[in-house]
Order: structure tokens, then sequence, then C-alpha cells
């Protein structure tokens, strides 16, 4: 009799994709909210994801706090970095807030990689899961808890639409000279949108530190930067649906196209290059990523 | 509304490519390794051993006439992507992984596998944490520590070096081989003049090795991989420093370090698990063999992880059970087994692996046997 083995792939690895592509919604929600509304572009971001990871992977491992204290706690010390992060960027624009904000991600990464109470080079490990009233989160009940912290971001991001911020950052992107003329407090608003930004960022740090329990510098590099921002370019910056679009298909390309082994990246590559092609503004996007950079070249030389 | 449709449609039918595959009755192994990304020289060395292993077992026949079934995972040295691939490799019911990856992603796995017990063969991963995850966890080529001991016996015992500088790069690979080789070698009477960290893709490195020369070390200590390996002794050379350099298994790659640094490698002696003038059989085969399918010479990645393959296919043989239980403790029972990379005595009880480390010289534009680090005092890792 042959024996039937039915190859089925597990429910755990559509939970474990599925808390990914939760924590790539949060990155992208959340870089949405600096890039997209308020329109400063930022290199950064993976920055404040590794702060929040930081801070609660330390904050249960060495002080013995339990999760639910260190998650909020990991939010302000993200926001409260971005905040100091945002004064120092208000003198410049652009291209130039752009590359400072990339520098700060390589300063970032330096930090934790060179001092020894940040575990330096081993990383920092056996980060534990979290618990409620004596039940220990299985990957089912933290797919569900990313799942509501995600929903919660994008109820907060649509309220914060409506709101007079909301609206204020919409002026702000859209022309700062004009905002500030009808008096918008324009740097107050770009501190708020940063401040805001990268606390979330901190908070998606902590739910990847304590999903992966174990995190090293290299995990909070430029890179990651790179593909949180092609995320949120790609499905459409300055929308919530853009957002998700973008980390939902972006993160899962690389996992659905593993059949193509070699080719994968060559593909995903692809996808984004024809997106830019043909619709800069990405999928489902109200705006184009705000760097003169590459724009401002022709001009020049036609001049 | 419609492009909300249309988006819902989308992200649908990814979902539904996601679960496709077949079903059989061959032994399922796992294996990951960055076969895209940073480290792709790496990881495509450690794919190809590995199914170069799995072909050879297979035209053997097999485990008692079942095929080994090697299921291919490039994890792009991303943590993310090495958990989705470990709980991937867990549904997809794999009896054993392969990890041929780096520290990083091997770490981030180890704690799943060990949870889902399934036993796992790291090839040349050298993070202690990566077996402290639990019994189910082995580690093929040896821990930092202990290769960082054995560079110091090198250089204090057999090179008599007396003044050294240690050049190493800034990861757990750089970090646990340096303090491990500074230690040892200050306990043996050396002095360290220097101690310098780079990061991983530097390519300057005249600054440092100018520091280095005036102050005239007897040896440097360079924990490197093969690219900035390559750039350091072409610098240093360029420099006119005479220092003995002593590297680890990193630049242990005859295409990205020998072929790159050419006669500036010359003398440069090496710590590291592959013999390359080994006259084994199983040895002398595996090098045919390897240049015969893929037209280059294999290195050490290749080595260890071909190696990872033989001894969980002697361990499934020996266990004659695909239960997880049975093949851990067939593995852990390992003795005297004849693999490439040298003879494992066996497994240390952290699932740590017990051989001797080859120590090689690069003469003639390759590398030679030069001595061999045996004493069980350096080779028994720390607990």
């Amino acid at each position: 009799m042959p024996e039937r083995v039915v190859a089925e792939v597990s429910l755990y690895y559509y939970l474990v994709v599925g808390i990914t592509l939760g924590l790539y919604s949060l990155l992208s929600l959340s870089l949405n909210i600096i890039t997209g509304y308020a329109g400063q572009p930022t290199l950064g971001h993976a920055a404040f994801f590794g702060i929040g990871a930081y801070t609660s992977a330390l904050l249960t491992t060495r002080a013995g706090l339990n999760f639910w204290l260190a998650l909020p706690l990991s939010f302000l010390t993200a926001a409260l970095v971005g905040w100091v992060v945002g004064l120092a960027s208000l003198r410049v624009k652009e291209d130039f807030l752009a590359i400072t904000t990339m520098g700060i991600n390589f300063v970032v990464v330096s930090f934790f990689l060179y001092s020894p109470y940040f575990g330096g080079a081993l990383g920092l490990g056996n980060i534990p899961a979290p618990a409620l009233f004596g039940f220990n989160f299985d990957k089912t009940a933290y797919f569900g808890l990313v799942a509501v912290v995600t929903i919660t971001v994008v109820l907060f991001s649509r309220f914060l639409e409506k709101t007079w911020m909301g609206l204020a950052f919409r002026a702000l992107r859209d022309d700062e000279e004009a905002a500030l003329a009808n008096g918008i407090k324009v740097q107050a608003f770009k501190l708020w949108a940063f401040v805001l930004g990268t606390g979330l960022a901190g908070l998606a740090g902590s739910l990847y530190a304590h999903h992966i329990t174990f995190i090293s510098a290299g995990d909070f590099g430029f890179p990651l930067s790179i593909t949180v921002l092609a995320m949120a370019v790609f499905g459409g910056l300055g929308t919530v649906e853009g957002a998700l679009a973008g980390a939902l298909i972006l993160g899962l390309a690389p996992e659905v196209f593993r059949f193509l082994a070699d080719y994968r990246m060559l593909v995903y590559g692809g996808l984004l290059v024809v997106m830019m092609l043909f619709k800069p503004s990405g999928l489902l996007g109200r705006t184009e990523l705000k760097i003169n950079l590459f724009r401002r070249l022709p001009a020049r030389r036609r001049g | 509304m419609k492009r909300f449709l249309v988006l819902a449609l989308m992200v649908a039918l990814l979902l539904t490519a996601v679960g496709c595959g077949g079903g059989d009755k061959s032994i399922k192994i796992g294996f990951l390794a960055p076969i895209t990304g940073p480290a792709a020289a790496d990881g495509e060395s450690a794919k190809r051993a590995a199914e170069l292993a799995v072909k050879e077992i297979n035209a053997a026949g097999g485990i008692d006439g079942r095929e080994l079934k090697l299921l291919v995972n490039d994890d792009r040295l991303d943590s993310k992507e090495a958990v989705n691939i470990a709980n991937k490799l867990i549904g997809e019911k794999v009896v054993a992984v392969i990890s041929g990856s780096y520290s990083g992603t091997t770490r981030a796995v180890a704690p799943v596998l060990q949870q889902a017990k399934i036993p796992m063969i790291t090839a040349y991963a050298v993070h202690p944490d990566i077996t402290k995850a639990g019994k189910y966890m082995f580690r093929q080529s040896f821990l930092g520590t202990v290769q960082g001991r054995a560079g110091a016996e090198v250089a204090v015992k057999l090179l008599g070096a007396k003044k050294i500088s240690i050049l190493a790069i800034d990861n757990d690979f750089g970090k646990t081989l340096g303090s491990a080789f500074k230690e040892r070698a200050e306990a043996l009477g050396a002095t360290i003049v220097s101690n310098d960290i780079f990061p991983a893709g530097e390519k300057e490195f005249n600054p440092i090795l100018t520091k280095i020369k005036g102050l005239e070390p007897d040896l440097i200590y360079m924990v490197a991989y093969a690219s900035e390996g390559a750039q350091i002794v072409m610098q240093a050379k360029s420099l006119g420093i005479k220092a003995q350099i002593l590297g680890t298994e990193g630049i242990d790659s005859t295409k990205q370090f020998l072929g790159v640094a050419k006669e500036a490698a010359e003398g440069v002696i090496i710590t590291t698990n592959l013999n390359r003038d080994d006259e084994r059989p199983v040895a002398k085969n595996f090098f045919a063999n390897f240049k015969k399918a893929y037209g280059v010479d294999p290195d050490m990645v290749a080595a260890s992880t071909y190696d990872a393959v033989y001894v969980l296919a002697n361990a499934l043989k020996q266990a004659k059970s695909t239960d997880p239980d049975k093949i851990r403790d067939a593995i852990a029972a390992t003795k005297n087994f004849e693999a490439v990379t040298g003879t494992i005595q066996g497994y240390t009880a952290g699932g740590e692996v017990l051989k001797t480390v080859q120590v090689q010289k690069v003469q003639g534009g390759s590398f030679h046997y030069f001595n061999k680090i045996a004493d069980p005092t350096v080779l028994t890792p720390p607990q």
C-alpha cells in the first residue's frame, strides 16, 4: 500500500506570514503619517522600529517588566526620539530631510551595534512572548493581537485625516509657504507628524521583538527603511488604503514568488519599476513622493 | 469601491498561490540559506553542497530505499523571512532542518524549531545561543570561542608571536572569535598591542593598517569574511607590512578570497575545518564531485553544509525512523563519523561538534596543510 502523505502548509505558517504582514502594515501606516499626510520624506523609519524593539526587549528581559507595560513604553521612547529628531530636522526640507533621516538610521544602528548594553554584535535574545492572566500567547493569539493593533492604527489614521491636525498636515504637504501664510504653525505640525509616526513605528518594533524573540542591530538597517518606503509609495502615499495595499502586496510577494527561486527578487524589483513608471502616485495614492532630487535635474539642463 | 475590489482580488490570488505543493513518500529535509541578498555567495555555495549530498545519497539508495527530498528556501539573510520559512517547513512536515545560513537568521529560527521538536543542524553559523535554544539543536562547525582559542594556539605556540594586533569584523563572528583569541593569547603570554573592529562591507583599511604598521606586531589576527579579508591582505602588502597574517574560516574561500587577493594572500595562515590536502576518500570524493558538478573548488561553507547533510542521513539510517526524537538521539549519538571536515568524534551535551581544527597556509595560490589543533582542552566548548 503506497503511503499517502498529504502535503499541507500548516496554519502556523499563514499566521506567521500574517503577523509579518501586520508588522509591515503598521510600519507603512506610520510612515504614511509623516511622508503621506505631512509630506515629509524620511529614509530612516527602520531606526524607530528598532528603538521600539530594543526598548521592549530591554524592559522585559533586563528590567523584568511585562509586555503590556513595555508596549506603550516602546511607543513613548520612539516618539520621544522622534520628537528630538524632528526638532533637529525642522531646518531641513525635502532632499536634505531625506538625507538627514537616512543618517539618523545609520547612527541608531551603530549605537545598538557598538554598545555592549544593547547586546552589541550578539544581539538580544530570549525575549518572552506576552502573557495575560496566565495565558501564554501562541502565534494564533499573537496574530490576533497584531491584527487588533493594526486595525486600531487604521481607524486612528482615518480619524486623523478628519481632524484639524489632519487638515494642517495636508496644507503643509501641498504648500508649506501657503500654509504658513494662512497662519498654520508649520513647525509644530511637522513635529506632531514625526512624533506620531515614529511612536507608531516603535509600537510595531515592540510587536516585532516579542514575535521574533531575538533582535540584532542588522534587523533595523537602512534597507528596511527603503522597503517600508517602497511599500508606502507603491500602495500610494497619503491614503490608508494605499499604505495597507503596499504593505500587503510587497510583504506577501517574496513569499508568493518563492517558487521562482533565484529570480524572486528580480520580479519584486521589476514590479516596483513598472509601478513607478506607469503610476508614480502609487496604486491608490493621492500624492507623489516629495523628493525633488531627480525632478530638478532636467529643469537645470533646460536652463 | 471598484479599486477596493480589485485589491481584494489581488490579495486573495496571492494568498492562494502561497499554499501550493505536492506529496510523495520521500523523507523531507528543510533547508534554508541566504541564496540572494548580501550573503548570496555563501548561500549559493551551501545550497550547491546540500543538493550534491542529497543527490549522492539518493543515488546510493537513499535511506533504506526512501529518497531524501531537500526543500530549499532562500532567507535573504532576513530574520522575519527565516521565521516564516521555519513555520512553512514545519507545515510541510520535514523531519529535520539544515541551516546553511548565518547566525542572525539561524538564531531566530532555532527556538521555533526547538518548540516544534524538529532537529536542526546548523552548518557554519557561530553564534553560541543557537545551540542553547534546546536539545534539538546541533552545530556542525566550531563554536566561535573554540576557533578563537585555536587561533591563539597557532599564533603563540606554533608561530611564536609575542606582539599581536587584532582586526575583527563588527558582528557576532568577529566578536566571539576576537575575544576568545585575545583571552587565550594573553593567557599564553602574548601581548595584544591593538584591537580594532571594522564594519561589514568596509573597503578602505589603510588608516587602521598604517596604525598597526607603526605598532610593529609579529602577527595580525584577522577575523574577516572573504571580501574584506582580500582587501586587508592586499592593502597590508602594499603598505609593506611584514607581520604574519592569521585568518579564520571566514576567508576560507577559493574564489572570493584567493581569487581576489592573488599573490598578496601568499603565506596567509588560517584556522578552518577543511583540510585541502586530506587524503581520506570521503574528502577526495567530495572535492572531485563538487568540482565536476559546479566547475569550482568547494569552500568551508560547502564542506560544512555537505557534512551536515551526511550527519543527518547517517542519523536517519541509525534511527530507522523519521520520529524527530529518535533522529535527535541518533545525531547526539554520532561517534567517529568520517566527514569531509575531519572525523567527527561526536557532539557535546550542548550540541557542539567535537573535531580537529585544521590550520591551512596559502602556498602557490591555494590552501595547503600547515598543522592542526587537536588538544581537547582547546576543542571542548565552554559550558
